[in-house]
Parts: C-alpha cells; sequence; structure tokens
C-alpha cells in the first residue's frame, strides 16, 4: 500500500477520534466558553497550590530534590494511567469505529498509529494549557532553572508520554487476547504496586526527612540532563531497554485484529455521551446486576435494593478496581516508601481528597451512565428517593470500603480527637453527592449535565486540599500548616458549610423531583 | 450463477457461550438472502463474521475467491454492512461521516453517495451535526454509510428499524435497484412481510446453528414458519396463543 495512503488513513483516523471526543464544542458555543473556563479555573487553582507549595517546600529542601520530587510524581502518575487504560484494551475504541471503521481496509498498525496520536493529543489538550505556563513560571521563578533547561523536561515529559501510551496500547492488546481478566488485573496491578515504590507523596509526607524513594529512571534521566549528573548508567541503560520493549510489544499488537476481543470501549466523550453507549454500559450493568442477585438475594427495602443495585454498578463499571488499585498503590507507598515517617495531619488531608476524589468519581459515572434511565424511578411513587436514597447508601459503603484498611494501618485515625472527623467523612460525602445528581437530571440540554460534574470533579482535589487551609486561616488565624487543629477546624467548618449551602439550594429541587 | 461468499464449517464462541457453531452457506450474484431466527440466534455474529468485524474459531469465509482472514482489509471495500444499532459519531455532519469513510475506504466520496443523499432525503440535513437528528435520519444515514461505496455484498441487519413508512419505501426501491445490477444482499430481520417480499432464499437459524434453508419463499407463510421452528419455546407460545 502506498505510504501516501497510510498517512491520508492516520490522519483522516486521528482527527475522527478528536472530533468524537471534543466533538460536543461543535454543538454549543457555550461548550467552548466552559472548556476556556475549565482550563483557567484548573490553572488558577493548580498554580495557587503549587505555588504555595513549591515556596514552602524550597525552604526546606534543595532545588535539585524538589525538580526530581515534581519529575517523579509526573512520570508515576503517567504510568500508573496507562496501567488502567491497559487493564480496559490499551486501545480506545469508540462505538462508531467498531461500527463503520472496522469495516473499512484499515490495517491494525494504521489504527494504532492513529490511537497513538488520539492519546497523546487528547489528554495533553486538556493538561497542557493548565500546566505549560505553571510549569515555566515554577521552573523559572521558584526552582531558578533556564529557559532551555525547562524545554528539555519538556521534551522528556512528551517524549516519556508517547512511548507510555504505545507501552500501555501493546500491553492492553496483547492481555485481552488471553481473555483472563484474572491474568491482565495481575499484570496491571504488579505494575502499579512496582511503579508506587518510586512515588514521592508530595503533598503528605513530613518535608524536614530525608526522602528514601528511589526516582523513577525516566526522571532520574530527565534529572541527569538538567543538572549535568552524567556519570549516571542505569538510568539509560532502563530507559533504553523500556523503549526497546515497548516497540516489541506494540508492533506485535499492531499484528493482531484486536477489534475481536477488544470491542467498543471508549464511552465518555469529553463533555456528552451518546445515548447508544449509555444504553450499552447500562445493559451490561443489568447483566452484571441479576448475576450479583444470585450471590445475594434480593432485598425487600426498596433503599436497600437500590444500594446493591449501585454497588453491582460500582463493581460493573471499575470504579471500585480503580480504587482498590490507588489504596494499594498508596499502602505500599507508604509501607516501603515511606513508613512511620507520615505526620497526622498529613494523613487527613489524604483522608479527605481520597473521599471527596472518589465520591465525586462515582456521582460523575452515574451522571454520565444512569442519567438516562431516570425515567424508571421517575414514572414510580418516590421514585427518585428511593434511588437518591439507595445511592447514597452505596457511597458509604464505598467510603467505609475505603477508610476501613487505611485506618487499620493508621490508628492514631482512631484516636477521640480524630474519630468525630472521620465519621463525619463516612456520612457527609455521599449525602453531598447525592443531593447534587439530583441537581442533575434534565437530559438532552445543552449545557450538559456531566460537563458541570466533571468540572467539578477537576476542582475536587485542588479544593480538598486547599480549602480546608484557606477555611483553617480565616476563621482561626494565624494558619499554622503543623497545628492539627488549626487544620481539622478549617477542614471541618469548610465541610460543615459546604454542607448546609447544598442542603439549602438543593432540597427544594428534591421535592421537586419527587412531584414530577 | 456466480457465487460471491462462500461460508465453510464457521464456528465463534464467546469465551464458552456458542455465537454460530459450525455454518455453512453461500450466496450467489444478485440473490436476497435472508436469515431469520429468534434473538440470540446467531444472526447477528453471522454478519459481524462476514463484515470481518470478528474472526471465527473455526471454518473459512471465502469472499470472491479469497479468504476472509488476518489480510482481509483487501476485500473489505467488496463488502457494506449496516448493524442493527448502528452508532454513529455524534458531532459529525453526514456530509464529513461520508467523505471520512471515503478516505479510508480509499476512495472518493463518489457521486453516488450525493445520489443517495438526494434520494434518501439526507440531503436536507446533511450539514447538520449528527447529534442533532432523529432516529429516523440517523437510519437513513447509517444506511447511506453502508452503500455509498458500491459493495457487491451488502449485511443489513434490521435495516427498516425506526423508519417511517416513506422512508422504508425510499430504502427499498434503492434495495431493488441494487440487486437487479448482480449484487447480493444478506438480510437479517424479525418482520415476516419483509421476508416475504424481498428474498430468494431464506436461512433459519436458532441457538448459533443452520436450522433449514427455505427456497420456495413464495408459497412460505407464517404458519409454515412457525412449524418449521418449532423448537423455539417463544414460537409454540405463540401457536398457543393464537397469533
Amino acid at each position: 500500500m502506498p505510504a501516501t495512503t497510510t498517512f491520508r488513513k492516520i490522519r483522516y483516523m486521528t482527527f475522527y477520534k478528536l472530533l468524537s471526543h471534543f466533538g460536543a464544542l461543535r454543538k454549543d458555543k457555550k461548550f467552548g466558553i466552559t472548556y476556556f473556563l475549565l482550563i483557567l479555573g484548573g490553572f488558577l487553582v493548580i498554580s495557587l497550590g503549587l505555588s504555595s507549595f513549591s515556596t514552602g517546600f524550597l525552604t526546606r529542601t534543595t532545588r535539585i530534590e524538589t525538580v526530581e520530587l515534581i519529575l517523579s510524581m509526573f512520570f508515576s502518575t503517567q504510568f500508573i494511567l496507562g496501567m488502567i487504560v491497559a487493564r480496559k484494551g490499551g486501545v480506545s475504541i469508540f462505538a462508531s469505529e467498531y461500527h463503520y471503521v472496522a469495516c473499512t481496509p484499515i490495517t491494525p498498525l494504521q489504527y494504532l498509529v492513529s490511537d497513538t496520536f488520539f492519546q497523546f493529543f487528547s489528554s495533553n489538550l486538556l493538561s497542557v494549557p493548565v500546566f505549560l505556563p505553571l510549569i515555566y513560571v515554577v521552573g523559572k521563578y521558584f526552582l531558578e532553572l533556564s529557559t532551555f533547561e525547562i524545554l528539555i523536561m519538556m521534551c522528556f515529559a512528551f517524549l516519556y508520554s508517547i512511548i507510555e501510551v504505545m507501552f500501555s496500547q501493546g500491553l492492553g492488546v496483547l492481555l485481552s487476547k488471553t481473555r483472563n481478566e484474572l491474568l491482565t488485573n495481575f499484570v496491571a496491578l504488579s505494575l502499579v504496586l512496582i511503579t508506587a515504590m518510586q512515588y514521592p507523596l508530595l503533598f503528605f509526607t513530613d518535608l524536614s526527612i530525608d526522602k528514601i524513594y528511589t526516582p523513577p529512571f525516566a526522571a532520574a534521566l530527565t534529572l541527569s540532563y538538567i543538572f549535568g549528573k552524567r556519570d549516571l548508567i542505569y538510568p539509560p541503560i532502563a530507559f533504553t531497554v523500556f523503549a526497546i520493549v515497548t516497540l516489541l510489544i506494540y508492533f506485535k499488537a499492531s499484528k493482531l485484529w484486536f477489534f475481536d476481543y477488544i470491542g467498543p470501549n471508549y464511552v465518555s466523550s469529553v463533555f456528552d455521551v451518546t445515548s447508544y453507549t449509555t444504553r450499552l454500559r447500562h445493559r451490561q450493568v443489568l447483566c452484571f446486576f441479576e448475576k450479583f442477585s444470585k450471590i445475594i438475594p434480593f432485598p425487600s427495602s426498596k433503599k436497600a435494593f437500590f444500594t446493591l443495585f449501585h454497588l453491582s454498578r460500582m463493581v460493573r463499571d471499575g470504579t471500585l478496581w480503580v480504587m482498590a488499585i490507588s489504596i494499594a498503590a498508596f499502602f505500599v507507598n507508604v509501607m516501603f516508601v515511606n513508613p512511620g515517617k507520615m505526620l497526622s495531619l498529613y494523613k487527613f488531608v489524604n483522608l479527605l481528597a481520597l473521599i471527596v476524589v472518589s465520591n465525586m468519581s462515582h456521582g460523575l459515572l452515574w451522571i454520565a451512565h444512569d442519567r438516562i434511565n431516570m425515567w424508571i424511578p421517575l414514572s414510580a411513587p418516590n421514585g427518585v428517593e428511593k434511588v437518591l436514597g439507595g445511592f447514597e447508601k452505596s457511597l458509604i459503603v464505598l467510603n467505609l470500603a475505603l477508610l476501613l484498611p487505611y485506618v487499620a494501618l493508621n490508628t492514631d485515625l482512631l484516636s477521640a480527637f480524630f474519630l468525630p472527623s472521620v465519621i463525619a467523612l463516612i456520612i457527609i460525602p455521599p449525602k453531598i453527592i447525592a443531593l447534587l445528581i439530583a441537581t442533575f437530571r434534565e437530559v438532552g440540554k445543552t449545557f450538559t449535565t456531566q460537563f458541570i460534574l466533571m468540572i467539578l470533579l477537576s476542582l475536587s482535589l485542588p479544593t480538598a486540599l486547599i480549602s480546608p487551609m484557606i477555611a483553617g486561616s480565616l476563621f482561626y488565624p494565624p494558619i499554622d500548616l503543623t497545628s492539627t487543629t488549626n487544620y481539622l477546624s478549617g477542614a471541618i467548618t469548610y465541610l460543615g458549610v459546604v454542607y448546609a449551602i447544598l442542603c439549602l439550594l438543593l432540597s427544594k429541587r428534591i421535592s421537586e423531583y419527587s412531584d414530577d | 450463477m456466480k457465487t460471491l461468499l462462500e461460508l465453510r464449517n464457521v464456528t465463534k464462541y464467546y469465551d464458552s457461550k456458542v455465537g454460530v457453531e459450525n455454518i455453512s452457506f453461500n450466496l450467489n450474484s444478485g440473490e436476497f438472502l435472508t436469515l431469520f431466527g429468534p434473538n440470540g440466534a446467531g444472526k447477528t455474529t453471522t454478519l459481524k463474521l462476514i463484515a470481518g468485524l470478528i474472526h471465527p474459531d473455526s471454518g473459512e469465509i471465502i469472499i470472491m475467491s479469497k479468504k476472509l482472514d488476518g489480510n482481509a482489509s483487501e476485500v473489505k471495500n467488496l463488502i457494506g454492512y449496516l448493524p442493527e444499532y448502528p452508532s454513529l459519531p455524534e458531532y459529525l455532519t453526514p456530509e464529513e461521516f461520508i467523505e471520512f469513510l471515503a478516505a479510508l475506504r480509499g476512495t472518493k466520496s463518489s457521486e453516488y453517495a450525493y445520489e443517495l443523499f438526494e434520494i434518501l432525503g439526507i440531503n436536507k440535513f446533511s450539514s447538520e451535526l449528527i447529534a442533532k437528528l432523529s432516529k429516523g435520519q440517523r437510519q437513513l444515514v447509517a444506511f447511506a454509510a453502508s452503500i455509498f461505496h458500491r459493495p457487491k455484498i451488502l449485511l443489513l441487519d434490521e435495516p427498516f428499524l425506526g423508519l417511517d413508512i416513506f422512508a422504508q419505501e425510499r430504502v427499498s426501491e434503492i434495495l431493488l435497484e441494487y440487486i437487479s445490477q448482480g449484487n447480493s444482499i444478506i438480510f437479517s430481520t424479525h418482520i415476516f412481510d419483509f421476508v416475504k417480499r424481498f428474498s430468494h432464499r431464506v436461512i433459519l437459524i436458532s441457538n448459533g446453528r443452520i436450522r433449514d434453508i427455505i427456497y420456495d419463499v413464495e408459497n412460505l407463510n407464517f404458519e409454515k414458519l412457525l412449524r418449521k421452528l418449532g423448537g423455539w419455546a417463544e414460537c409454540q407460545q405463540l401457536q398457543l396463543s393464537g397469533k
């Protein structure tokens, strides 16, 4: 086949994927404005957090250590995210591609290459505008790097991103071919856990203690180029081996007709979800629920029934797997990299972030996949209340599952001082999320509810980290990050205020909802 | 009559579940072949196998003397496929979608595509985003996307779903003309009237196996069909209820 035809196909295919992913921007101008606001908001919140962190951090560590820490976080995070994608096949296949593209004379290699570009561009189009200026400002003014050094750092980051996408695709396709879910999960989890041992806990570690993690090879290699530590042998060898292995599995995968064992797996385009994929997901959940109910009999209470229903969805859509992998990675990191080196204050911050983000993600998934089926409870008396009640209970179960192993390893969280806050964490976020999703029920609005939730989700982590500190400084000045009392007071005040406002605003909507 | 397609002992499993088992049949040029059977019988799997979407675990699929295997790209332009619930790219216009498919198929967006747009009435909304189209309009776009490159074999899985009677008639005319040009169609449906109207031959399929092949479609009536499908619980229930 002539090379021009091949390049033309790859170009068209990549463009098609990007259009499918970002296409909602074409539907309504509001999406474009909101996209811009998302970048701006994300930039402001993240810059605020990282800049204040960097200035505080630099007073206690050297700039080389700071750069190493940031790079280690970046490369490890990239790899862990790649493994989550690999577990689902590594290749992103939209439902329309499965029906139409797979029937055209496109070769697996052409498709795989276009997907590499798509994954690279789609992730960077959202993150680069947020992080690029930030990296430049932090690098230039706080870390005193030259423009050339920053440029090298960025080039390494982009190069690694592409190799990592290819590794995730190759591994994902080869693992999918085995059709062995146990093996797939085992391999993905093992690689995540190995990576977790190289992961610095940026926000949660006592900064005065010397770092004991080993930076990932890509971070070490970048560092050696920036700061001239050319005596390193291990990182270049490791990087070369990684690149060769990646190329080998990538080309092995490109020889396989992977549509045969990886169906449409890319259901959430940015800002919108098609009714087809929603229906597909819902059908899968229902099938799983049927199996689930054979093990645990249907409860007679409607609320308990819906709790079970939502829980089965969490298992089916992978929420629990992502949670489990995050917790396992965190524990491995704490046990092997930072044993006993964490302050209670940071444990609590971590706990807060974990709960808020996981609960918000769950709410987002519900909106994306189940919102369209709301006509079922809407047609039953008090059906919505039952569904939302069940949703809330299922989140409480999820939070308990998240917290129990965590608290078991950090027994000081059981102290009389921390316990009330921990209990509040179990109960309050589910209530807030249930109330939030109740407001976003309308189907077919141009300014989609999923998008609003996406903004909330993207802001939830930095908000969870920063807001308690801001609240603490407002209500209990002067702020002192080492004072647990101040921090906790701030955290509780913050959650309390948010909860009260949301209850006031949303309770009206709930009653309207039930009257429909 | 020239044989365009041949399936030889084709078997496909989904994990341990049977998709189709040991099915063999052929398709001649100018023939309209219908696959008829209950839900989950294996009709869609058969169409997906011929379209090259999935590969058989064993057996062979021969399209115009070429084997459909790993290098299926050679014969894929000979086939057009309309899925039962076609999923379209929501944020492309019908025009862009056809242009994109033409690029992937290595052909220019032919005059025939515009002719189809005209006949099917797609030209009225060809520059609208697919996300804004009605169910019937989307089905027309999906149909055009499966036939615009003039394939030799057209695979249709419930093509009339969601179409109003006028659109059904327009699609029917296109299909009859298409057949008259020596092309062939494999058609999967649950609607008996369509079976009678179009088919030259009917393959009865259930539980992934071919149960019977009916050649005398003209004299086929619904009761006769039910008798032939007597093994199906659903059909027996239908018979008992007198429908």
